[in-house]
């Protein structure tokens, strides 16, 4: 059985969801749920950056999604993929040579999603793994300026859509990715620079230590009496 | 209050970073696996570029577009595989008008039509298309306009279509080096020949006899 492109689609939204409604208020009570297997989503911070990352993680699935379907198009013509008769005509945008890539690198414009979103992730993995580290900051304002930088790209995909007088289903899907991981990347920066983000730290970075140390991350060196 | 430990702020960078590698690399070669694009250009194993305008075909102008033409013919209930020789030509050109009468007349009872000369199997048919353009628009002695297309083609009786580009739209998107310039374009929109790329001698008639494939009756 052969999923239409529409039904595709949803499976990219499904961690964009979750990933939105547990950086929502109404994540509280899932972050709880899930607090006995990830300890972190009991705190607001923790819950939005598991809510980014998820965010993220749909993002870029659906950007590598993009980028499959563009090379498809040129293999096999424009025509063969999520051609629609309505507005919603995703093959009509991503098979049209003249807006497909971006301007100056000629890059497709899914190979560009997918590197901004695997950047996203590793800003946000990062933070997530050591929130107290010193490069904290840095991370949060490097995802704040790249977030503003795509949302001036986005515009020009929306001309380009209006150009084209097509709507691409799952660009779209990108672009609301992609402004949600703005607002996450601001909403954590306020925290940071708010009592918000501390709060968080002095209840569960103990945890978190002695969690670490359960799993084995670091080793101690045996002593040189121990070894003889 | 926070602590801060070093050996664990890289070890996050670095874990972060392994895992989006990780995540990256799967899906890239994935795409890689799954996908074989092919690039639009004029060079042979290239995906034609598009090619829209108003055709003459005898009796009305009407609009054609390559591609959708070609996903038409494929999607019938009975799929037919049309190959398209395409020439850019200027109908003021010496040498369209001499390939017009020696060649394009007699080789288009050979290939198209009802009943061609050549034998093809019953679900492959072959279409002529030229494309005329404006070497020199505004030059003295070099006539433009719909009227000059019909006219061409009613001189050479030829029977298939003749499009009218002579707002040079077409030739700058196929980056047409001169005239006449021959292409063959498979059913699947791919060149299989193009005149630029041709080793000496070797004309698009060869290509066509080499590459469409025969059977059926005669």
């Amino acid at each position: 059985m052969e999923l239409d492109a529409n039904t595709q689609l949803m499976f990219h939204w499904i961690p964009i969801i979750f990933g939105l409604v547990l950086m929502s208020p109404l994540g509280e009570g899932l972050g709880k749920s899930l607090s006995s297997r990830w300890k972190s989503l009991e705190t607001v911070r923790g819950r939005t950056l598991g809510g980014l990352i998820a965010v993220m993680f749909g993002g870029f699935t659906v950007s590598a999604h993009t980028l499959w379907i563009h090379n498809k198009a040129s293999e096999m013509g424009g025509g063969q993929f999520c051609s629609a008769d309505g507005v919603w005509d995703c093959s009509s945008v991503i098979g049209n040579s003249d807006w497909n890539t971006m301007p100056f690198l000629g890059l497709p414009w899914g190979l560009v999603g997918m590197l901004a979103f695997a950047l996203f992730l590793w800003l946000a993995i990062s933070i997530a793994k050591e929130p107290s580290a010193s490069w904290v900051s840095s991370n949060l304002s490097i995802g704040r300026n790249f977030g503003i930088l795509g949302i001036f790209m986005i515009f020009y995909l929306i001309y380009a859509e209006y150009e084209i007088g097509k709507l691409c289903q799952y660009c779209t899907t990108a672009h609301i990715s992609h402004v949600i991981s703005t607002i996450g990347f601001f909403r954590l920066s306020k925290m940071y620079d708010g009592s918000d983000w501390s709060n968080s730290s002095s209840t569960t970075t103990e945890t978190e230590s002695k969690e670490r140390r359960k799993r084995g991350g670091y080793v101690a060196p045996k002593a040189a009496s121990e070894e003889e | 209050m926070l602590r801060r430990n070093i050996c664990n702020e890289a070890g996050a960078r670095s874990d972060g970073l392994m895992f989006v590698s990780v995540l990256f690399i799967s899906a890239f070669t994935y795409i890689a696996i799954t996908t074989n694009p092919v690039y639009t250009g004029i060079g042979v194993g290239d995906r034609a570029p598009e090619l829209v305008g108003d055709v003459w075909d005898g009796s009305s102008w009407t609009e054609f577009d390559l591609h959708k033409n070609l996903d038409e013919n494929a999607n019938l209930e009975i799929p037919v595989e049309t190959y398209y020789m395409i020439e850019f030509m200027d109908t003021n050109c010496g040498y369209c008008q001499q390939s017009a009468e020696q060649f394009l007349t007699p080789e288009q009872s050979k290939w198209t039509g009802d009943n061609p000369t050549r034998s093809m199997p019953e679900n492959v048919k072959v279409e002529f298309l030229a494309v005329s353009i404006a070497l020199h628009d505004g030059t003295e002695g070099w006539d433009y306009g719909k009227s000059e297309i019909t006219s061409f083609r009613e001189e050479y009786g030829h029977t298939f279509n003749y499009m009218d580009d002579q707002d040079n739209d077409n030739r700058d998107e196929w980056g047409i080096p001169g005239t006449p310039t021959y292409f063959l374009v498979s059913p699947e929109g791919i060149i299989l020949y193009s005149t630029p790329d041709a080793e000496h001698g070797y004309t698009v008639w060869d290509a066509m006899d080499y590459e469409i494939p025969t059977g059926g009756e005669q």
